[in-house]
């Protein structure tokens, strides 16, 4: 009888799977037009928007509203987008705001994967959540926790990388340790970085979760690229000695081990908080710079506060001199670096865009370099006077192109 | 019938005690609700004018804090011991949480019986740039934050957990 009913729960759920590609199929294209108002389902009215561009130049979104993930893709660069498809059948809570949002990647095959936070009903426990679009089927797989500990304890701040191959990648800030360290009366006041793999066109199905290192600030996002061999590097916020919260940056010996982490910024910000600033980061994919890692971050310490850029060719073990690329004065944060690939893949161009809020407007500030030597003057892209989202990079064939969101309104790319 | 009479005389100053009670408490807590939080609905979001007026009102301690900040609930530990053996010292807690979605969650840390003495805010939805900038223009949104006024009308300010050494000292330079 369990059985039977079993079989039916499953043909029940896979009929409203396949319904939802049924409606995905009519190609419902809806004008990116200004929502009056913010109480309806609507892209415009997600606190925010992550997006990725598929090879055939198909940006796709993922965003959420209530308790619900959406994705839609727009083919004509975001003037519309498809209908909205619902990802988690059952309602769920999901972080999306500041530094802690759903990510999006997508492979060569043209996969869309999905990954989210999911609070729980304690404070500071979540759990990292996963699904992805398969671009055969046309349906979603169904969601799945990535982390194994069975824990009530945080598990959020996700990041994720995918390789052409398929190969996932979503690391993590992990509390697992301070529910042990608390079973024997110690307070942990860092989180360790977590790193899963699963690879769904080969069948590994079941993410592993492997331990990667300890002593990161508690509420940064990480920063994740793939190295020359595919496999991920990771910049984040880590406290050295007692409260310093400069940045950790480690490399991987293979899917599960990490090298040991080298210190990549030495600002000496000595803050007993959360900075809610996590770095960016982004590895030269061609050129003769290729395995040069550009890395750029927000630091506060009195002598040495504002937004910073250097890189390595070594991975880490040396840095360049660092350029304060953005004083304190002009309140700069949130900055991206992104890596545009022209001439055929035979150039590229460094770019970095980076927030800035002078007392009465927002403004999106651009900078680009050849090889992170020498930068270009700084330009300002955009201004708002309105509550504004983290500014992020496109890459299309079309050209590079801000990702800037601004509550209530269609998504803007402006090109750069 | 003198038993009766004392009865209805007992009734009758009952009922008056309980009604100058009920509206003094009343009144006590109207006079604190116009700065503080209303226990089943937000009143006191806080905007751009309102943060100027909070700023402006004498020797005080400022703390901003966040539902994403671990270590503000460490201060936030901190402050509510301090509060139940001095609950006279100028104290004003700002919750940075812009989210209206966020703000019954904002109201159960604020439940605190130590926190009924001070006024409580909460960002108005989606103001945290305009409010944090109006507060402390060298602010970069780093929790919890604290901002102080002393006697004198100089302004401090203290990004991460205040120690206990720290806070006595504000305390000095704050109280009366």
């Amino acid at each position: 009888m369990i059985k039977l009913l079993t079989i039916l729960l499953v043909i029940f759920s896979a009929n409203l799977t396949a319904q939802q590609a049924i409606d995905h199929s009519k190609h419902q294209m809806q004008p990116a037009t200004i929502e009056p108002s913010c109480s309806t389902l609507s892209m415009a009215c997600a606190k925010t928007i992550s997006s990725v561009v598929s090879k055939q130049g198909r940006i796709w979104s993922v965003w959420s509203h209530q308790q619900y993930l959406y994705l839609n893709y727009s083919d004509d660069l975001g003037h519309s987008y498809s209908k909205a498809r619902k990802v988690n059948n059952t309602a769920e809570k999901i972080s999306s705001r500041g530094e802690n949002r759903p990510k999006i990647a997508i492979d060569d095959a043209g996969n869309v994967y999905l990954s989210w936070i999911t609070p729980l009903k304690k404070r500071f426990s979540s759990n990292v959540r996963f699904s992805y679009l398969n671009a055969k089927s046309n349906l979603f797989s169904s969601v799945i926790t990535v982390n194994n500990d069975n824990l009530v304890t945080g598990h959020s701040f996700n990041e994720m990388v995918v390789t052409d191959a398929g190969d996932v990648y979503i690391a993590w800030l992990d509390g697992r340790a301070k529910v042990a360290a608390a079973k024997q009366g110690i307070r942990l006041r860092h989180s360790e970085i977590y790193l899963a793999h699963a690879n769904f066109i080969q069948g590994k199905t079941v993410f592993d979760n492997n331990y990667l290192t300890q002593g990161t600030c508690v509420c940064c996002r990480l920063a994740m690229d793939l190295d020359q061999h595919a496999l991920p590097m990771l910049m984040w916020r880590h406290i050295f000695d007692k409260n310093t919260r400069d940045h950790g940056f480690l490399t991987m010996k293979n899917q599960q081990q990490a090298n040991q982490i080298k210190r990549v910024s030495f600002e000496n910000w000595q803050v007993d908080g959360c900075p809610h600033q996590g770095p960016s980061m982004v590895r030269e994919k061609i050129s003769v710079n290729s395995n040069r890692v550009h890395m750029a971050w927000f630091n506060n310490a009195p002598d040495a506060s504002g937004l910073f850029y250097s890189y390595s060719d070594n991975n880490g073990e040396d840095m360049s001199k660092v350029n304060h690329f953005a004083p304190k004065a002009q309140l700069p944060e949130h900055p991206f670096l992104s890596q545009k690939i022209v001439a055929n893949g035979t150039k590229s161009l460094l770019q970095l865009v980076w927030r800035e809020y002078n007392g009465t407007a927002y403004q999106i500030k651009y900078q680009s370099s050849a090889t992170g030597d020498i930068w270009s003057d700084t330009r300002v892209i955009a201004t708002s006077a309105k509550g504004v989202d983290y500014p992020y990079i496109l890459q299309h064939s079309l050209g590079s192109y801000l990702h800037w969101h601004i509550i209530g309104q269609p998504l803007r790319l402006i090109k750069l | 019938m003198i038993s009766l009479t004392k009865a209805v005389i007992t009734l009758a100053v009952r009922t008056c005690c309980s009604l100058i009670v009920f509206l003094y408490s009343n009144i006590a807590l109207a006079t604190v609700d116009h700065i503080s939080v209303n226990s089943h609905s937000f009143t006191n979001q806080l905007t751009v004018e309102k943060a100027k007026q909070v700023i402006k009102q004498g020797p005080q301690l400022i703390v901003m804090w966040s539902l994403d900040c671990p270590a503000c609930f460490e201060e936030l530990d901190t402050l509510a011991q301090l509060l139940k053996s001095r609950p006279e010292l100028a104290i004003t807690l700002i919750s940075t949480d812009d989210d209206p979605t966020r703000y019954e969650e904002v109201n159960q840390v604020y439940a605190e019986p130590a926190f009924r003495t001070v006024p409580r805010w909460v960002y108005q939805e989606n103001q945290a740039q305009q409010i944090r900038y109006t507060i402390d223009p060298t602010w970069q949104g780093e929790l919890p934050r604290s901002f102080y006024i002393d006697k004198t009308g100089k302004q401090f300010s203290h990004s991460g957990v205040l120690s206990q050494k720290q806070l006595q000292s504000i305390v000095a330079k704050i109280s009366p």
